[in-house]
């Protein structure tokens, strides 16, 4: 198991933390995440921006009525990832 | 990349809180709406029954429409801060409901009071459940407005409907805010 640096980053380490909370098909808004995790809306899109392209995440961007709304999901490979990147972590501490 | 122990431990904490702390703000989220739902008819059912304004049976509609307005956020959820529990815990209230509509049958409780306590209790033995597997804080508050039903029956029979009211109904509304806006 190796470490995965794209996650291990403090914020998206967090991100990913929070998002692999919900269940597979569960989204999360933006700004929930934002509030849960402290973050700005630049700090909060610019690391999300990361982990979508990486294909850790999903993004939808839509309108519900007139408001913006963007919605977030873990996606398979980035569930895979985190739980290996936890796994790499857990062997560091000899678990 | 490496990294010490301390410092996986340290990462591996992180992952915990944050996730832990979702959890518990999710389930919040999720909670808020129907506790203050519930809330609102438990207070409104026992004022209307103290005060017997007529028509008498209107109070009673509040339980069925409850349901539904219940099953109505239980889906929408799937579009917030979502997840998969809601249309399923929509579906364990209206279990709820008819169990505790058979079991009333069955047990037949003899007065008004008898019957709204065996609701309440009922409902929150849901509640109890819900917070052994889930947030111990479901757990607290079923025991506890468990036991204000308790008192209301035994205790302070005349007071019964308006103590359930502000102990019953307030109990669910002062849990809606806290997990809304107090709890971190």
């Amino acid at each position: 198991m190796e470490l995965n640096s794209m996650i291990h980053q403090q914020v998206r380490l967090r991100i990913m933390a929070a998002l692999s909370a919900l269940h597979d098909d569960d989204i999360i808004d933006f700004s929930f995440l934002k509030k849960q995790l402290g973050l700005t809306d630049g700090n909060l899109g610019s690391h999300l921006l990361k982990l979508e392209n990486a294909g850790y995440i999903h993004v939808d961007k839509r309108f519900v009525g007139k408001k913006p709304r963007t919605d977030l999901r873990l996606t398979l490979k980035g569930r895979s990832a985190f739980e290996e990147h936890m796994q790499a972590l857990r062997q560091i501490i000899g678990d | 990349m490496r990294l010490t122990g301390d410092e996986a431990k340290e990462a591996l904490d992180i992952i915990e809180e944050v996730k832990r702390k979702t959890d518990r703000k999710v389930a919040g989220e999720e909670a808020f709406q129907q506790l203050l739902l519930w809330g609102i008819i438990w207070f409104v059912f026992p004022m209307w029954v103290f005060l017997k304004p007529q028509p008498y049976w209107v109070p009673l509609l509040l339980f069925p429409f409850g349901g539904v307005i219940t099953t109505i956020i239980a889906r929408s959820k799937r579009h917030a801060v979502n997840n998969p529990s809601n249309p399923k815990g929509a579906v364990l209230w209206w279990v709820l409901f008819m169990v505790i509509g058979l079991l009333a049958f069955i047990v037949q409780p003899e007065t008004m009071e008898q019957c709204y306590s065996f609701g309440c209790i009922s409902a929150m033995l849901v509640f109890m459940v819900i917070g052994i597997y889930s947030d111990l804080f479901f757990l607290y508050l079923g025991v506890a407005v468990t036991s204000f039903v308790l008192l209301g029956l035994y205790v302070f029979t005349p007071l019964f409907w308006p103590w359930m009211a502000f102990f019953g109904g307030g109990s669910l509304l002062i849990a809606a805010v806290y997990l809304k806006y107090f709890r971190k």
